[in-house]
């Protein structure tokens, strides 16, 4: 009597699980039937109770099914049939009629009156459905990524015949330029009034222009085609002082050691454009330096000097392709190298005390190195 | 590593190897191809040290693992380990589904739960029913991870101890996945199989 009202208070709980509960015999004999199946099945405990579960659901016939459940029975461990292989063996449904997806564990239980097993069956629908959308999305995300890969290649491939193109044709100008400036020499040495002098200066200026203009192309042909690094800010200062005629000025380096951008390879040029730009036309200019500051959370490289400044109107300009007087490409193109990897450049000196250039690098474009040794 | 008596370990390997060998008709059925079956090792060593015996798949870092505990008369671990990615190629190609670079979601685990299921089943039913032993089992449970940490979750008490480790290499020929079926019996259980096995076979 008293294991019975156990046995009443046990199944009250199974009432209350969310899952559908079964309790079979080793007859297959239902014992028990929860509210939940009940709910799902649409069949009540009354209905189920008594009945064989093997025979009320023709999918566990299937031999492969079948002689699984058998084993639990012959003291066997528990069974598990995941919602991959077998979503409705018990078909259960939502109140609209759609099958749930289910997954089913048979575990096997000794009691003095017989073997048992529980079915536990839990619904996985929802988990179904947000999996079969992140593999959709990850399909999706994937074909995305193969087709940006295909057309970096197409770009890259593109980019490398330009870049031919390119180098045939400025070969090709500079044989030209070549003969002319030879031409241009032996003029030079012919009687020549001062009206044919004047043209003769100027044709011979255009060349020169041309010229430069030519190595200025190659110098910058590589832009953008190398996958941006972490550089050492202060070994870039370094490096490209040297390239630089600096005359008397002197450049004080104060970039912290170790400290690293991550930019275009040609990043090395801005360096170089700054100071040469700066000893060109800087006039009274004594000293350049490379300095670091943090503002409001924000870290800027400094170019500064203490020449002739740029005038206000010109802050601007100067970085306007055309603008200036040698190619006018230099500040133009500084300012797309470091705008590659998100690195903001404008002039803010005071003009007649010096020139003072701030680049914007990013929280993600900068980091302290750490030391190897 | 402890001496083992000869005849226990034959004895031992022969009925893992019914079980094994039941196993790997199950997962013949299943994928449709041959499996290649190596003959069980059988070793005593220290818990700690299990993935340390021989070049064995459970040495990897990572290994997905399907386990079952078993208890009575004989007690301690039943397994089913693969290579992350051996794994994931046996339950797309058991599902159907094609994909360039498969991961372990949570209905793959599901499914792979499965599998083990139906593997360990196979081994540990055949030994039950050949000893005619009454064994308990836990539910079967699904770890990612290094094996001595996967299997020392489920067996906290037998960490220093030594175990008997019968590991079983299986390969589903041309499809490139591989396997270790594994059975891990605590020590104090040993005389009591050896006693099981010689009773059956008497």
């Amino acid at each position: 009597m008293e294991e019975h009202q156990d046995d009443n208070v046990l199944f009250r709980l199974l009432d209350l699980i969310p899952n559908g509960i079964v309790v079979i015999q080793s007859d297959y004999s239902i014992f028990f039937w929860n509210a939940c199946m009940a709910e799902w099945t649409g069949v009540s405990p009354d209905e189920a109770e008594g009945t064989n579960l093997i025979e009320r659901y023709p999918a566990l016939k299937n031999p492969m099914v079948y002689t699984r459940i058998a084993q639990l029975f012959d003291g066997g461990p528990a069974v598990l049939f995941s919602s991959s292989f077998h979503p409705h063996l018990i078909p259960c449904k939502f109140p609209n009629g759609d099958l749930r997806v289910e997954k089913i564990s048979f575990i096997p239980f000794h009691q003095s009156t017989g073997k048992f097993a529980l079915v536990l069956i839990e619904d996985m629908s929802g988990l179904t459905h947000q999996v079969m959308a992140y593999r959709e999305m990850k399909k999706v995300a994937e074909t995305q990524l193969d087709t940006l890969k295909k057309a970096q290649d197409a770009i890259y491939l593109a980019n490398k015949k330009l870049n031919l193109l390119n180098s045939i044709t400025r070969h090709d100008i500079n044989n030209q330029l070549t003969v002319q400036i030879g031409y241009l020499e032996i003029l030079e040495d012919m009687k020549i009034d001062t009206v044919q002098k004047e043209y003769f200066l100027r044709v011979t200026n255009a060349a020169k222009r041309i010229s430069s203009m030519i190595q200025f192309t190659k110098e910058y042909e590589k832009i953008g085609v190398n996958a941006p690094a972490w550089q050492d800010a202060r070994t870039l200062a370094d490096a490209a002082a040297k390239e630089v005629a600096l005359g008397n000025v002197v450049v004080k380096n104060d970039l912290a050691a170790g400290m690293e951008v991550f930019a275009d390879p040609l990043i090395i040029k801005v360096f170089f454009n700054l100071m040469d730009n700066a000893v060109r036309y800087g006039g009274k200019i004594t000293t350049i330096r490379f300095s670091v500051k943090e503002l409001a959370g924000v870290t800027i490289l400094l170019c500064e000097d203490d020449g002739n400044g740029i005038p206000v109107e010109e802050k601007e300009r100067i970085f306007e392709r055309g603008f200036g007087k040698n190619t006018g490409m230099g500040l133009f193109l500084s300012r797309e190298i470091l705008d590659i990897t998100g690195i903001t450049i404008t002039e803010t000196g005071e003009p007649g005390k010096g020139a003072r250039f701030e680049m914007v690098v990013p929280k993600s474009t900068w980091r302290i190195a750490e030391k190897c040794n | 590593m402890k001496e083992i008596d000869a005849e226990a370990i034959d004895a031992i390997r022969e009925i893992v190897n019914i079980g094994v060998g039941r196993a790997a008709g199950q997962l013949q059925e299943m994928t449709g191809s041959h499996i290649r079956l190596q003959i069980p090792n059988i070793t005593i060593v220290p818990f700690d040290e299990i993935t340390t015996v021989g070049n064995t798949l459970i040495s990897g870092d990572t290994l997905s693992a399907v386990l079952l505990d078993f208890k009575g008369t004989f007690s301690g671990i039943s397994a089913v380990v693969f290579p992350p990615e051996s794994a994931a190629a046996l339950v797309m190609l058991l599902t159907g589904e094609q994909e360039k670079s498969p991961e372990l979601d949570a209905m793959r685990i599901e499914a792979l739960k499965e599998v083990g299921n139906i593997i360990i089943n196979a081994v540990m039913g055949s030994i039950a029913n050949i000893l005619s032993e009454h064994l308990i089992y836990s539910i079967p449970v699904y770890y990612e991870g290094p094996m001595v940490t996967l299997a020392g979750l489920r067996r906290k008490n037998v960490r220093d101890e030594c175990v008997l480790l019968a590991r079983t290499n299986f390969m589903v020929e041309k499809l490139n996945i591989e396997g270790d079926i594994l059975l891990i019996l605590e020590i104090g259980s040993l005389e009591a199989l050896v006693t099981s096995i010689n009773r059956a076979s008497a």
